[in-house]
Parts: C-alpha cells; sequence; structure tokens
C-alpha cells in the first residue's frame, strides 16, 4: 500500500476512493438499513403511485392504528409498498412465501377479483374487521357494490375508496373548433365531433395499457349493447386518436391537443387543478361507480400490523387522506374531519357520483369479455386507425354534403362497424386468447385485415351517391357504372363477418 | 452428415490439445486466466444466457413445443411488414382548416406505417442519412478552419447528448407540438400557419438532432488524425476544393464515418424513449415500432405459460438483435479494441489549422446557430415545464415543481438516491471487470482474443429491452437469500437474482453489462498509451506482475478510469429500457422508473425531474471532458 502512495496516486485515484466512499454513504442515506427495532414489517402489494402510499404511510405511522401496531412515527421503513404494475407480478407476489404480503390495496375490482380467483386473498372472518366494515363502507354506492364475497361466500375484498368514469373537456379547445359541451358518450360520437382526418378532437386510451379505460368501453358496451357499443366506440375512435395510457390520455386535453379526452374521475381532477380550462363530466346515466378494494393477503405475517393499518384506511381520519391526494373516499365522515371541511370541491364531486343514475353494470360479463374486448379494440380500432379515420371521413363528408341522406348515414356506418364477433363469440374465445398466445396474435392480425380492408374498400369505392335498399344490397342511383367497386365492398363486408 | 471416425479422432486430438495447451498456459501465468475468466463469466451468465433465452422463446409455443409459427405469423403479417405503406397517411400533407375564429394552414409531415419492422429500420436509416448530413459538416469545419468562438462551439455541439430522447419529448410537444409554443405563439399569430410533426418525420427529427453528436465525434476524431502530408500532397498535385474532399479528405476519415453511423442506426433501431412518447400521444407510427412492440406486450396475461415473455414480442426481440449485431459485426473492425491504439498514438504531425475567412465564419455560425437552435428547442421546451405551472404562455414561472421533489412529503428523494446508489455500484463492478478485460487484452496474448473482445465490446450493439426480457426470463423465480437478515441485520435488500422480489442486483449488472464498452474503450485507450517499459522495468527490479498492475499501471492510467467511468455514468443514470422492464418494486425505483411510471402523472414535475438528470449529467460531462481533454472520441465508445 506504501509502495502505491509513494507512487503518488494522483487526483484521479482520490476520486475513485471518493466515489466507493459516496457509495457506501448513499446507501446509508438511502435508508435501506432499519434501526433495529424490533416491530415486523408491514408489506403491502399496490398500484398506487407513489404520493398516495407515501401520504398513508405517513399518516398511518403518525396516527394510534399506527401506534398500536407497534410502530413508531420513525418505522418509515416499516410499512414496505410493493408497487407492481403487471399482473405476473401480482401473482408472484401474492404468492410469494419469501414476500409474506399482508395486504393488498388498490388497482380496482378486475384485478382483485383475479387475485381472489387464484385463490391469494385471505377471507375477511375477523368480527371486529367486519364491524369496522359494516360502519364505515356502505353495502353500495350508486347501485355498485362495495363489498366482494368469494366462492365460498366469505368476504375477500372491500372498497375503500371510490371512482366514477366519465371524461374531460377542454372548454377553450371547444370553443376553438366550434364543438358543443358534451355530455353523454353518443355526443362524442356524433359526426359533428370529425373536423378533419389529420384532427383528433378527442383522446382515448388503448384498453390493452389501460385499466381505466377498458372500463369506460366495458361501460359503453353494456350500456348500448355489444354492436350498438362497438359503433359508438368506432365512431368516438374515429372522431379521435388512441393516445396510449391514461395518463396520455389525459395530457393531450390539458395541452389543448385534443378537446375531450376519456378519465377516470380523480384524473379529472388533477386536470382541473393543472389547467383551468379543463372540466371533469360524469356522462349522463352512463357512468358506473367502482370501488377500489383493500384485501388481506394469503401468506400475511404480519397479523396485527395488517389488522391495524385495514382499520386506519377505514377510519375517517385514514379516509381524509384520499381527499389530499384528489380521490374520492367511500366513508362520507370523511367530510367531516377538519381536512375534509375544505375540500368542497370534491364534496360536490362525490354528491354528483351519488346522483348520477349509473347503468346496471354486469361485472361477472365484464370480466368474461375483457381480454378478448381489449385485444379485439388493438386489432379493430388502434391498429387500423388511419383507415377507419378515413372511412368515417368519407361518410361524413358525404353527409354534410348531403350525397348521403341520415338514414344511409346511419346504416352505412352501423355496417362500416359492425363488431367480427358477437358476444357469445367473445365470452367463448376470452379464456383460449388468453391462454395461447398463437392464437391471439393470428386472431388479431385476421382482425386488424378485415378492419382494414373493410375500411379501405368503403373509403375506395368511388361512390357518389347511393342508397340502401330494403334487400339489404347496394343500389346505385347516379353512376351505374361503378356497380363493380360497391359489389366488392359488400363482398368484402360480408366475407369479413364470416371470417 | 455423419462424421467419419477419422474426423472425430481428429477432432478430439485437437481439443485434448488446445486444452493441454490451455493447462500450460494456466501453470506458466495464473494471472492471465484470473483477469480472463471472471469477465468471461460475468458475460456468459448476464448477457450470452438471458439473450439466447428470449431468443429460444420465439422458437418455442406455450407449453415448450418447438415452433416456428410465430416467425411465420410475423413475417407474412402486413402488421410487421408492408412494403406499400399504408394508403392514408402521406409524407406532406398541406391543408386548409376551418375554425370558427379563422382558418388556418396546415402543413403536416409524417410518413407512411410500413409496419412495426420496417418503420423501425426506415426511422433508423433516416436518421443515419440526417445525422451524417450534419455531423459531417460540423466536423469538417471544426477540424479544418480555426475561428472565433470555436471552444465554445466544441462543447454546445454535445450538448444533444445531455437530454434523453425520453426525457425530450415533453420538450418536444411543448415546443413543436402541434399546440406547442412554436406553432400557437409565432407561426399561427404571424402567418396562420400551423406545421405539424409526426410518425416517421416527427421520430427521425428528434433522432437525428440527438444522434449527430456521435457522428460528429468520430469524424471529428478521424479528420484530425489524418496524416496533413497526405492533403498537402493532394494539394501539391492540384486537388483542392471539393475535389480534395471527395478524393482524400473523406475517404480518409471513412473509419470514424463508418462507424459513427452504423452506431447511429443501432441505437436509433434500439431507442424506445422516442416511440413511447410519441406513441403515448396518439401516434399511430410511434406505436408501430420494434421496441414499442415490445414493450407494450411485454405483460404475458397466460401465467401457465412456459414462456415468460410472448412469442411474438420474443421474435420481434430476435430480429432486433439480428439487426443490431449485423450492424455491430460491419464496424467491428473500427470499434475493436485493438484498432484504438490508432488514434492512440498521438496527433499525426504537427499542423496549423488555417483561419476560416469571414465569410466562412459567417455561413458556419448561420449553419450551426440554426442546428444548435433546433437541437436544444427540446431542452428549453423541458425547462419551460420544470419552471412553471400548467401549460400556459407566458409561463407561469414557480419552483413549485422542485419543491415537490425535494419536499420531505413526497416521495422523489429515495428515487435520485436509489438512481446514485445502482449507478455507482455498476461503476464499480465496470472499474473491477473494465481494468481487468483491458489489461488482459493490451498485454497478454491468448486464444480466442477475438472473441473475447467481441463478447465485451457487443452490449453497445444490444438492445436494453432485449437484454431485459432476457434476464425476465432466465431469473424470475430465482432463489431468495437473506444474508443480512442471517447475521441479525434487519434490511430489505436481499441476495436474489429474481426481479420481482429484488431486482437490484440484476439492475446493477445491467447496467454494468450495459455501459461496459463506453468505460472500458477509456481504459483501454490508457493501457495503449502507457509505455510496457515502465512495467517491464518494474518487474526487472524484483516485482511480480500483480504487485506491477497495482503500483506502476493503475496509478499511469486512473486518469482515465475516471474519466470512463464517468461517460459511463451519464449514461447509466439516464437508462430506460431495462430499468422500466426490470422494476416492479416501488423501493427499487429510480429516477427514470418514477418518470416513466408515476410521475407522468405530473407533466411538470416529469419535466423537473428531466430537468435534475441533465444537471446530473452536465456535470459528470464537463468532469470528463476536463479529464479526457482532446480525447472525448473516447465517449462515443468508437
Amino acid at each position: 500500500m506504501s509502495s502505491i502512495l509513494k507512487t503518488g496516486l494522483g487526483k484521479a485515484m482520490i476520486a475513485i476512493v471518493v466515489i466507493i466512499v459516496v457509495i457506501i454513504a448513499a446507501i446509508i442515506i438511502g435508508g435501506n438499513f432499519d434501526d433495529g427495532s424490533d416491530v415486523p414489517e408491514l408489506v403491502i402489494i399496490t398500484r398506487h403511485d407513489t404520493t398516495i402510499t407515501s401520504a398513508f404511510r405517513l399518516a398511518f405511522l403518525k396516527s394510534s392504528y399506527g401506534k398500536a401496531a407497534g410502530y413508531s412515527p420513525e418505522d418509515i421503513n416499516k410499512i414496505d409498498f410493493k408497487q407492481v404494475t403487471t399482473l405476473q407480478g401480482w401473482l408472484t407476489g401474492l404468492g410469494s412465501d419469501s414476500l409474506k404480503v399482508d395486504l393488498a390495496w388498490g388497482g380496482g375490482p378486475t384485478l382483485f377479483n383475479q387475485m381472489g380467483d387464484a385463490g391469494l386473498l385471505k377471507p375477511i372472518t375477523d368480527v371486529e374487521l367486519l364491524d369496522i366494515a359494516n360502519a364505515s363502507v356502505p353495502k353500495e354506492i350508486a347501485g355498485a357494490e362495495m363489498y366482494h364475497y368469494d366462492k365460498q361466500n366469505k368476504l375477500d375484498w372491500v372498497a375503500n375508496a371510490i371512482s366514477s368514469f366519465g371524461f374531460t373537456i377542454n372548454n377553450d379547445y371547444l370553443k376553438e373548433y366550434g364543438l358543443a359541451k358534451p355530455n353523454t358518450w353518443e355526443d362524442l360520437a356524433s359526426p359533428d365531433y370529425f373536423v378533419g382526418t389529420d384532427i383528433n378532437t378527442i383522446s382515448m386510451g388503448n384498453p390493452t395499457e389501460t385499466t381505466s379505460n377498458t372500463r369506460i368501453y366495458q361501460i359503453i358496451l353494456q350500456k348500448y349493447g355489444w354492436e350498438k357499443g362497438w359503433e359508438i366506440l368506432s365512431r368516438m375512435a374515429a372522431n379521435g386518436g388512441i393516445y396510449g395510457g391514461s395518463v396520455e390520455t389525459r395530457s393531450a386535453v390539458i395541452d389543448k391537443r385534443v378537446g375531450v379526452a376519456m378519465t377516470i374521475d380523480f384524473y379529472g381532477v388533477f386536470a382541473q387543478l393543472e389547467c383551468s380550462t379543463c372540466e371533469y363530466i360524469i356522462p349522463e346515466n352512463g357512468s358506473i361507480v367502482n370501488g377500489d378494494p383493500i384485501a388481506f393477503g394469503i401468506k400475511s405475517g404480519n397479523e396485527l400490523g395488517a389488522k391495524e393499518f385495514f382499520k386506519f384506511v377505514n377510519s375517517a381520519e385514514g379516509q381524509a387522506v384520499w381527499l389530499s391526494q384528489d380521490r374520492l373516499p367511500v366513508n362520507l365522515q370523511s367530510f367531516n374531519t377538519t381536512s375534509g371541511k375544505q375540500r368542497t370541491d370534491l364534496k360536490q364531486l362525490y354528491d354528483d357520483t351519488i346522483a348520477n343514475q349509473g347503468i346496471n353494470f354486469d361485472e361477472s360479463l365484464s370480466t368474461a369479455t375483457e381480454f378478448t374486448m381489449q385485444n379485439y379494440f388493438d386489432a379493430a380500432i388502434v391498429d387500423a386507425h388511419p383507415e377507419l379515420k378515413a372511412a368515417w371521413g368519407k361518410a361524413v363528408n358525404d353527409l354534410k354534403s348531403e350525397t348521403i341522406d341520415e338514414a344511409t348515414f346511419n346504416s352505412t356506418v352501423s355496417n362500416l362497424f359492425k363488431p367480427q364477433l358477437t358476444k357469445d363469440e367473445a365470452i367463448a374465445n376470452n379464456g383460449k386468447l388468453i391462454a395461447d398466445a398463437l392464437t391471439l396474435s393470428s386472431q388479431k392480425n385476421t382482425w386488424t385485415s378485415t378492419a382494414k380492408s373493410t375500411y379501405t374498400a368503403y373509403t375506395s369505392a368511388n361512390i357518389y351517391n347511393y342508397e340502401k335498399s330494403n334487400e339489404n344490397t347496394i343500389r346505385l342511383i347516379e353512376h351505374p357504372q361503378q356497380l363493380y367497386e360497391v359489389n366488392y365492398f359488400v363482398t368484402v363486408c360480408e366475407l369479413s363477418r364470416n371470417d | 452428415m455423419c462424421m467419419t471416425s477419422v474426423q472425430a479422432k481428429k477432432e478430439s486430438n485437437r481439443i485434448i490439445d488446445y486444452l493441454k495447451d490451455l493447462k500450460i498456459d494456466f501453470k506458466n501465468n495464473p494471472l492471465k486466466f484470473t483477469f480472463i475468466l471472471p469477465v468471461v463469466l460475468f458475460f456468459v451468465i448476464f448477457l450470452v444466457i438471458p439473450t439466447s433465452m428470449v431468443f429460444i422463446s420465439a422458437f418455442r409455443t406455450e407449453t415448450g413445443a418447438f415452433s416456428l409459427e410465430f416467425f411465420k405469423l410475423i413475417l407474412g403479417s402486413e402488421k410487421f411488414i408492408d412494403w406499400g405503406g399504408d394508403t392514408q397517411s402521406k409524407w406532406l400533407s398541406v391543408k386548409r382548416i376551418d375554425k370558427p375564429a379563422g382558418s388556418e394552414k396546415w402543413i403536416i409531415l409524417n410518413g407512411k406505417n410500413y409496419g412495426v419492422i420496417l418503420n423501425s429500420v426506415i426511422i433508423a436509416v433516416l436518421t443515419t442519412i440526417f445525422s451524417l448530413i450534419i455531423g459531417i459538416s460540423l466536423a469538417l469545419f471544426m477540424a479544418k478552419r480555426d475561428f472565433i468562438g470555436k471552444k465554445v462551439v466544441s462543447l454546445l455541439i454535445l450538448v444533444p447528448l445531455i437530454v434523453p430522447p425520453f426525457v425530450g419529448g415533453v420538450g418536444f410537444f411543448t415546443m413543436l407540438g402541434e399546440t406547442g409554443i412554436i406553432n400557437e405563439q409565432f407561426l399561427v399569430k404571424i402567418f396562420g400557419v400551423r406545421i405539424i410533426l409526426k410518425g416517421i418525420v416527427a421520430m427521425v427529427f428528434v433522432e437525428s438532432f440527438h444522434y449527430y453528436t456521435l457522428i460528429y465525434l468520430n469524424v471529428y476524431s478521424s479528420l484530425i488524425n489524418i496524416d496533413p502530408s497526405l492533403e498537402e500532397q493532394a494539394k501539391n498535385l492540384g486537388a483542392k476544393g471539393f475535389r480534395l474532399l471527395r478524393t482524400i479528405t473523406l475517404p480518409l476519415a471513412l473509419p470514424g464515418i463508418a462507424a459513427g453511423s452504423i452506431l447511429t442506426f443501432i441505437l436509433a433501431l434500439e431507442d424506445l424513449g422516442t416511440p413511447i412518447v410519441f406513441g403515448a400521444n396518439g401516434d399511430s407510427i410511434a406505436k408501430n415500432t420494434m421496441t414499442y412492440y415490445i414493450f407494450q406486450n411485454l405483460e404475458l396475461n397466460n401465467p401457465n405459460s412456459i414462456n415468460v415473455i410472448p412469442g411474438d414480442s420474443s421474435v420481434i426481440g430476435t430480429i432486433l438483435l439480428l439487426l443490431a449485431v449485423i450492424g455491430f459485426f460491419m464496424i467491428r473492425k473500427y470499434v475493436a479494441m485493438r484498432s484504438y491504439s490508432m488514434t492512440g498514438k498521438g496527433r499525426a504531425g504537427d499542423r496549423q489549422t488555417p483561419k476560416a475567412s469571414t465569410t466562412e465564419t459567417v455561413l458556419f455560425y448561420i449553419f450551426y446557430t440554426m442546428i444548435f437552435l433546433l437541437s436544444i428547442l427540446v431542452h428549453i421546451g423541458v425547462i419551460i415545464r420544470a419552471f412553471s405551472v400548467g401549460p400556459e404562455f407566458p409561463p407561469n414561472w414557480s419552483m413549485e415543481n422542485f419543491n415537490f421533489i425535494f419536499s420531505s412529503a413526497n416521495d422523489v428523494k429515495p428515487f435520485v438516491i436509489n438512481t446514485m446508489v445502482y449507478s455507482l455500484l455498476s461503476l464499480l463492478v465496470i472499474i473491477v471487470f473494465g481494468v481487468m478485460a483491458a489489461y488482459a487484452i493490451a498485454r497478454f496474448d491468448f486464444k480466442g482474443k477475438s472473441v473475447f473482445d467481441a463478447l465485451i465490446t457487443i452490449p453497445i450493439a444490444l438492445p436494453g429491452v432485449v437484454i431485459g426480457l432476457g434476464y425476465l426470463v432466465m431469473f424470475s423465480d430465482s432463489a431468495v437469500f437473506d444474508v443480512f437478515g442471517a447475521i441479525g441485520v434487519n434490511t430489505n435488500v436481499k441476495l436474489t437474482l429474481d426481479p420481482f422480489v429484488y431486482p437490484v442486483i440484476l439492475l446493477i449488472c445491467s447496467y454494468a453489462i450495459r455501459k461496459f464498452p463506453f468505460a472500458v474503450r477509456s481504459i483501454f485507450a490508457g493501457m495503449q498509451q502507457t509505455s510496457v517499459d515502465l512495467e517491464e522495468a518494474a518487474q526487472n527490479m524484483g516485482a511480480n506482475r500483480s504487485m506491477t498492475l497495482a503500483t506502476i499501471t493503475m496509478p499511469l492510467i486512473s486518469l482515465n478510469i475516471v474519466a470512463g467511468s464517468l461517460i459511463a455514468f451519464v449514461y447509466t443514470i439516464s437508462e430506460v429500457s431495462t430499468t422500466l422492464v426490470l422494476i416492479s418494486d416501488q423501493d427499487a425505483g429510480t429516477i427514470t422508473w418514477y418518470m416513466g411510471n408515476y410521475a407522468a402523472n405530473k407533466i411538470s414535475i416529469f419535466a423537473a425531474l428531466g430537468v435534475l438528470l441533465m444537471v446530473m449529467q452536465i456535470i459528470s460531462l464537463i468532469f470528463s471532458n476536463i479529464l479526457l481533454g482532446n480525447r472525448s472520441e473516447a465517449m462515443t465508445g468508437i
């Protein structure tokens, strides 16, 4: 060592030493090491974002519930949130013997139902906990169940926060393009919302990338029925564009790149806070309330900690933390706390949410079609989007120029956007598509190419004027020489239905 | 095609002889193996096997049966390869848009959708062409003329390197987006025109103004290494101007041009950040690129499958890998370690760079200002967003976003600390293995040296997504050891490679592997420039090889080690692809993970974190520039 020093290490070697010292210091500052207290860790798997988990962690540790579980406000590292975003991660995490997940919290009913089906949730049978849940969580809100029971009819999750689904509008944008303020999903499917093939008036998420937008599309499919629902979704997508995940979908409306964005309520509230001309709208009789669950993990190793955290998040004090995160709590009492009284905006949203006539939403149907729906949307709408937009643009322009009348327009569009599979087929195929990636890929290919050829055939069929006869055939009025092209279009449409 | 017994015997004799040689070699020089074997083992475990796993899952079904169906499906589908491009999109369209407030002229630059595979290739090729045009023009002037402000320009040229494309997206939409500041505040107000960049054009634009620096650095270093007497002779024989450039200068600079352009091609091909940003903003062509496709389809919905990644993603990963590897082998001649000595021999002769005339200087500054402005628009956009609240213009200046990042109530700091810890730990791995590898190549002769050389330089060409996917396949469900718990220390640190349980060790290894070539090149350059005589002198005085390494070589090359490490650090702190693929645990999150997953909820916070990343990168770059001086070409690893 001394010989190394004698040769003169130079400033660069000192720099290396400094780097190593910084590493060690960083690890220590990083707080990976505990202070040695004996209270066991509380492990919570969640899809809530880090600002939410941080706020709840601090509030819990300061509360009497945290104290009852043996924690002090300094025990930040004892509350270990596993922020897992993938389904694979949830299955691995909740099933892991080494992780010993105590609670699952946040991620939506569908995810929790999947975890329940996989036997990864511990039923809530403790009388004290059942009483607390009954006292703070209503049985249902706006028609939506806030409790979920497993196949043995035991309670496996309870809702902890609620949200509605709707859209956020940018009033400036609507004014600039002269668009009327929308109130229903049908308003968004109107030809009025088509401004041009290069302009997206609406931002929609790709359901393969966003669970909240998946929910919105399921609502539309259940409210209007399978066929009409797909027509509305296709028309909306043709008026707008597909913007990936829910965050990007919302960013587009804040930045005034679109006039309307599909959003879950709290993203709407975030948007209102970031952009003064934005406004969240719950579509008239066209939304549902979602209860965001909390449940116990089957491998839980810290029963006391898990119980106290459950009690805390259901208390008025814990529920008020949701308000600080611009989210709607499930327990109305939270609005009576000191901080709750200040959030009149959220109280208003809560009242609107409850007052809105929710649709009769069938949760089982939603789960049974979900994977097929997401992938059909991805294949027939997202991957064929330019063609979809061009076909819709042609129909709308023909209508606006009075080349076709409204009845012809409606029947043409219904035909154009008719789904390639029935609801029953979607249910029947759901499991197979999940289990077999090859079938999924080839099915999606077929859906995309069929959709593209249907749209393209319509767009390129140079029909100036036609009407649909009672025999469901297309009859040319002014240009009989183009019969061939129309027949081609009909053939392609028919083939695509039978595929 | 059975091997005859004679052939088999010959073959086995050959292997036995080889092993015998190896044994003698090992006895004579154990240090050589101590240096080579750990590096090889590290690369085999964390690079060769994981990427091969992706390759394998492209050829099997959910149950594990061999199948070429995924390949057939992808290569035969228009979604992936569409030679004609879609019929609806256009490269350029000009439209009049009527709004109630008045009409606007929209100039839309887009591009067609040629399918997932072709789109990526087209974007990479066009990016390379545009980067070449900009990079070569700048390098020629910088290398051949002296002018006022040259030193400042040489630093400013590197500016695009400091904003990861991932962060740049926010800046792009703030400044150049459809409703960005340039359109809303200037073009529409003054000219009634809105210029909209979309699809292939937008991505080529963003990537070209990022990657031209790579071409510049490579071409510049080639140009200043050209022996001036060659150009002088050509001039004496009557060649001048364009002819001199075409027949002498550019051919001599070809190694730099080739290396820079293929590196740009590979990096543009494997870029995930840009497609994510554009795809997420409703751009259907950006979604149809290879990296975005893999990223979007990462989550396998079938928990019973033998494959962790869906077959079609594996096929795309394999294609990406093959394209990158082909590119890599095309430039291997130039990037191989041994050829580095060419640039390490010192500058070729003394030369006087002629002073630029006033006209030349003015023309250069006009050209460069345009390039510079276009390349920093994105930075300006990020900075505006970071220091203001909301999208309004003029911005509502505020420090609110930074207060948020550094406030105790919001858990952003752990991500910054994690980023530093992982980057520094991976640096430690890089330094240890880097010194061993560089020393082995510089000082030992051994069989398979060129394979070894290729092994440690190939990560330049390997897409992060592919490496990340490989890790998921290989290390999911590995054993978990609570080493610290066993000795009575409570910590969340676990000794495991299972990314779902504790992804940190894998992350550090992936960072080390991916950024290894950047640092090892600088270390190797140091070895090349250090005379072996000094080491031999020490050995003659009785020092053994390890002692010589510790007391003579290491101190002499320490500057290169630090400089190389800083370069690797610049790239590591902004690493996106393996980070997003591997981390599923909030506790393990880094800055880029936080930005990718949650900070995107609040665009201004995203931008503020981007500025933080940029500051960290600038500091590292300034340090490495000071330490490296003229040898800044080492930054690109070429």
